[in-house]
């Protein structure tokens, strides 16, 4: 395991223009090496102005040898407290050896800066003698200088970490970077949110990390998560100094870095998108999609749940956003003074979260707060942004007396405690002597140059909530309404449809009431009441009304209107069969005989009986095809 | 059991009841505070509780009122933010769409509106005359109710002039039926129909106010509209339609686009 020991702080140098803004620091791989054994110095020089770091130099005490250095150009641009800030610069690395025992300074490095140089702090090495160190040496994949890390990097190129993992020196992965699934045989992203649910204002912390199957690999040519709907503060803005780790996952070791850690507050809630990141991972092993694009994959999408917090308990004053834990401390100096004349009253807010951007002040008449200066710093940390936020105002007090400037307080929501709370400090009071300009300032204000607002004028608040209907009522939001408009013409409308379909209903049953088979119908009921009552004149005129009617609606023939010796004929042709058509013959016959010759034939419930069977099987009698009528 | 159970009722209509009176005492304690911050020059502090009892869904034309008066007082001190007149236009809006009769709150609204627009002279800004849409201009010339009274005539016009003509024998009455029907007909459907458009109106879309100095029109794909009119001033009032994210569909006079939400102060909903 390779131990970062941050020998030398940033060096932050405020002494002039471009140097104003420029750090370098030094970081040393180990604090004992051997004789003969190498260690890593690394320099960042970074500068937020437009003069680059240039021609870096490293000091070290005779008894160390320098190779190097290697030198590369990095570039940082963060949206930092709502502004971006570009930090451009260069990252360099020198290889040096111990060639004799003893203690020995490392640095400072020395880097250009536009028309100065800035330098770093210088460290110390401790060269012990004979052989190497018992150490856990982890594999360093940005070491340029080291052959055997050249092996390393070859695709499945066995031993070595598993002589690591014996010896104990493969370094154990925190929890954050164990996979449950490897998502891709290869290599993968996996991106995760912290909490996955919050309230406006509160930190959610992104993580992305890779993991390759194919032993170390490099980040290249990536791109950033969209974040539009969230503030971000960056904690971790690119792998190249952070812990390589091995992670077994699904039975296989996977190497796996950190690419990025950003603390971002949702501005507003519902649910909201954390884009994917694309990642070229380049190294030995790994097929590259294209030229200097390494092997491209990308995070998955991440949802945050954003909700406001809860109106219930909620503070006056209380600012959307406004969340974390935080402390109000002030200063207010001096504390005597004459009357329009000004104190001074810084006010500090410092705790962990979204530090708020305004607090409230304890205004009265007498008493103007203008506009603050800020001033701020702010920190992220592993588990939380951290920081403090100054409110400087120049406070101008008029009226003479003892003045008590009274309590700042800050609302804001815990999110942790899930409720609200109000941070408060007292600012105490401020001895005001009475003044001459003070007599002087009514006059000068009564002058009648001064400019009249168009907005004076508009009258006093109102003390009281005066009674007031609360919302008037609308007919059309009631169901009644509708029905009734509607109904009326409807109803009319309906009444008349109503009336012509009676009218309709009665002439059809009219119309019916004259149809052939009623007639038919009626004559035989005629028929049947003649012959119960054995009036044979009757029965015999009622049958032929009922045969020659039933005839004439069946099979298309006048029968009346044909002899009867052609009537049996005449019927066969028209599609009676030869039993019916003797039938109907019959019938009429025995009408005949009935009438002129009684007893000779069928009596007349008889003859009421047949024609009855011949007037049903008419019905079923097909008419007969235009042909064969022809 | 029985009496347990009646006294337990008892117990919770009480609690009930109490935590109601402590609310409605809770917004009025809260509107005293906000007035007497005015009243010591806290105006912040006041526009902070006035702000409150808004979250909270409180809604009274007075309290709209005096959180109106009090953004007039901050716009015209020192500490005056950008929008302070956009949102004193939003409160006096608010006041008159609550009580229509309300001569001071109209009399304000008029004032911050000439004062915005006297302050955006002075900054060369151009203002755009907005006129209502014509459909809307139309279903305006009338209240929504007498629209449903005129909807309620017409029908019974149109019903006695449809028994007329179609169940009176007589010729003289079929005519006069006819002609009742006809003027009925016409008033029935002009007027259901506006009725039916007041009323989709009223429930589609939300009045709203601009408080930022300028708000910028957007297309449907989020991109910005050049031309006149694509910048509504602060103070307009505009009919906020459809929501997306945090982008809502406005209607401006004849102009239509997507505003943020950010950029409007939708009015307590009164109609």
């Amino acid at each position: 395991m390779k131990r970062h020991l941050a020998v030398a702080a940033a060096l932050w140098t405020f002494s002039v223009g471009a140097r104003a803004a420029t750090s370098v620091h030094l970081t040393v791989g180990q604090d004992h090496v051997a004789v003969g054994e190498s260690f890593q110095v690394d320099v960042s020089a970074l500068s937020d102005s437009d003069d680059d770091p240039t021609n870096a130099r490293l000091h070290v005490s005779p008894g160390l040898a320098v190779q190097g250095p290697n030198i590369s150009t990095s570039q940082q641009i963060s949206f930092t407290n709502g502004h971006f800030e570009r930090r451009r610069g260069i990252e360099v690395t020198w290889i040096v050896t111990g060639t004799k025992p003893g203690r020995f300074t490392v640095g400072p490095a020395t880097v250009d800066v536009g028309n100065g140089s800035l330098q770093s702090d210088a460290a110390t090495i401790e060269v012990v003698a004979g052989g190497f160190l018992q150490r856990n040496r982890g594999f360093d994949p940005s070491n340029p200088f080291d052959p055997f890390g050249l092996l390393r990097r070859m695709p499945n190129f066995p031993g070595l970490d598993d002589l690591e993992a014996q010896a104990g020196g493969r370094p154990s992965a925190p929890d954050e970077y164990t996979a449950a699934h490897a998502a891709d045989p290869m290599a993968f992203v996996r991106a995760t949110v912290t909490p996955s649910h919050a309230v406006v204002g509160q930190e959610v912390r992104l993580r992305i990390y890779a993991y390759g199957s194919r032993g170390p690999f490099d980040e290249i040519n990536s791109s950033e998560p969209s974040r539009a709907d969230f503030l971000s503060q960056v904690v971790v803005d690119s792998s190249y100094r952070q812990p390589r780790y091995i992670v077994p996952i699904d039975g296989t070791d996977w190497s796996v870095v950190k690419l990025r850690e950003v603390a971002i507050f949702p501005l507003h809630s519902g649910v909201l998108k954390v884009g994917s990141m694309k990642v070229g991972m380049r190294g030995p092993g790994y097929p590259e999609n294209g030229p200097l694009q390494g092997l491209v994959r990308y995070s998955p999408e991440l949802s945050v749940v954003v909700s406001d917090p809860p109106l219930a308990g909620r503070p006056p004053g209380y600012e959307l956003g406004d969340v974390g834990n935080f402390n109000l401390s002030a200063n207010v100096d001096p504390r005597r003074i004459d009357a329009g004349d000004a104190v001074s009253v810084k006010i500090r807010v410092e705790g962990s979260g979204n530090l708020p951007h305004t607090v409230k002040l304890p205004e009265q008449n007498g008493v103007d707060w203008p506009a603050p200066t800020t001033k701020e710093a702010i920190t992220p940390t592993s588990s939380a942004i951290t920081g403090w936020r100054d409110f400087n105002y120049v406070v101008r007090i008029e009226n003479p007396g003892n003045v008590d400037l009274g309590e700042v307080t800050l609302p804001f929501y815990d999110p942790g405690a899930a409720r609200y709370r109000i941070a408060r400090v007292r600012l105490g009071n401020v001895e005001v002597a009475p003044s001459q300009k003070a007599a002087v300032t009514p006059n000068a204000a009564a002058a009648p140059s001064a400019a009249k607002d168009p907005l004076d004028g508009l009258g006093p608040p109102r003390k009281q909530l005066r009674a007031f209907t609360t919302s008037e009522r609308h007919l059309t939001d009631t169901r009644t309404f509708w029905l009734l408009v509607a109904l009326g013409p409807l109803s009319v409308l309906g009444l008349r449809g109503v009336v012509e379909l009676s009218r309709r209903a009665r002439r059809r049953f009219e119309s019916r009431a004259r149809s052939t088979s009623t007639l038919v119908k009626k004559a035989l009921a005629e028929a049947r009441t003649a012959a119960s009552a054995k009036d044979a004149g009757p029965v015999s005129g009622a049958v032929e009304r009922a045969v020659y009617a039933s005839v004439e609606a069946r099979l298309g023939l006048k029968g009346r209107a044909t002899l009867r010796n052609r009537l049996h004929a005449e019927l066969v042709l028209r599609g009676a069969d030869d039993e019916l058509a003797k039938d109907i013959v019959t019938v009429l016959d025995d009408c005949d005989r009935l009438r002129f010759a009684e007893g000779t034939g069928l009596g007349p419930n008889e003859l009421v009986s047949l024609a009855t069977s011949v007037v049903t099987r008419l019905d079923r009698a097909r008419p007969p095809s235009r042909d064969r009528a022809a | 059991m029985k009496h347990l159970l009646l006294a337990s009722l008892a117990f919770l209509v009480v609690v009930a009841f109490g935590a109601i009176a402590r609310a409605a005492d809770s917004n009025e304690a809260l509107f005293s505070e906000a007035v007497g911050a005015m009243d010591r020059g806290a105006i912040d502090d006041a526009i902070d509780r006035f702000e409150l009892l808004a979250d909270r869904g409180f809604s009274h034309p007075d309290a709209s009122y005096d959180r109106a008066l009090a953004y007039v007082k901050r716009a015209q001190s020192s500490r005056a933010k950008a929008g302070d007149l956009g949102r004193a236009a939003a409160g006096f809006s608010e006041a008159v769409l609550a009580r229509p009769n309300d001569t001071d709150a109209e009399r304000g609204l008029d004032r911050v509106r000439q004062e915005i627009v006297r302050r955006r002279a002075r900054g060369s800004a151009k203002d755009v005359e907005v006129r209502p849409s014509l459909g809307r201009a139309i279903v305006g010339v009338l209240d929504e109710n007498t629209w449903a009274w005129l909807a309620i005539v017409g029908s019974v016009a149109l019903s006695i002039g449809l028994v007329l003509r179609l169940f009176v024998a007589s010729q003289r009455a079929r005519l006069t039926g006819a002609v009742a029907a006809s003027l009925g007909a016409l008033v029935f459907f002009v007027a259901t129909g506006m009725a039916f458009a007041a009323r989709k109106d009223r429930l589609d879309y939300r009045p709203a106010v601009v408080v930022v100095e300028e708000a910028r029109l957007l297309d449907d794909n989020g991109v910005t509209i050049n031309g006149p009119g694509s910048i509504v001033p602060e103070g307009a009032e505009v009919e906020v339609g459809e929501r997306r994210g945090t982008l809502a569909h406005v209607e401006w006079g004849t102009l239509d686009g997507f505003l943020s939400l950010g950029q409007l102060r939708l009015l307590a909903a009164t109609r």
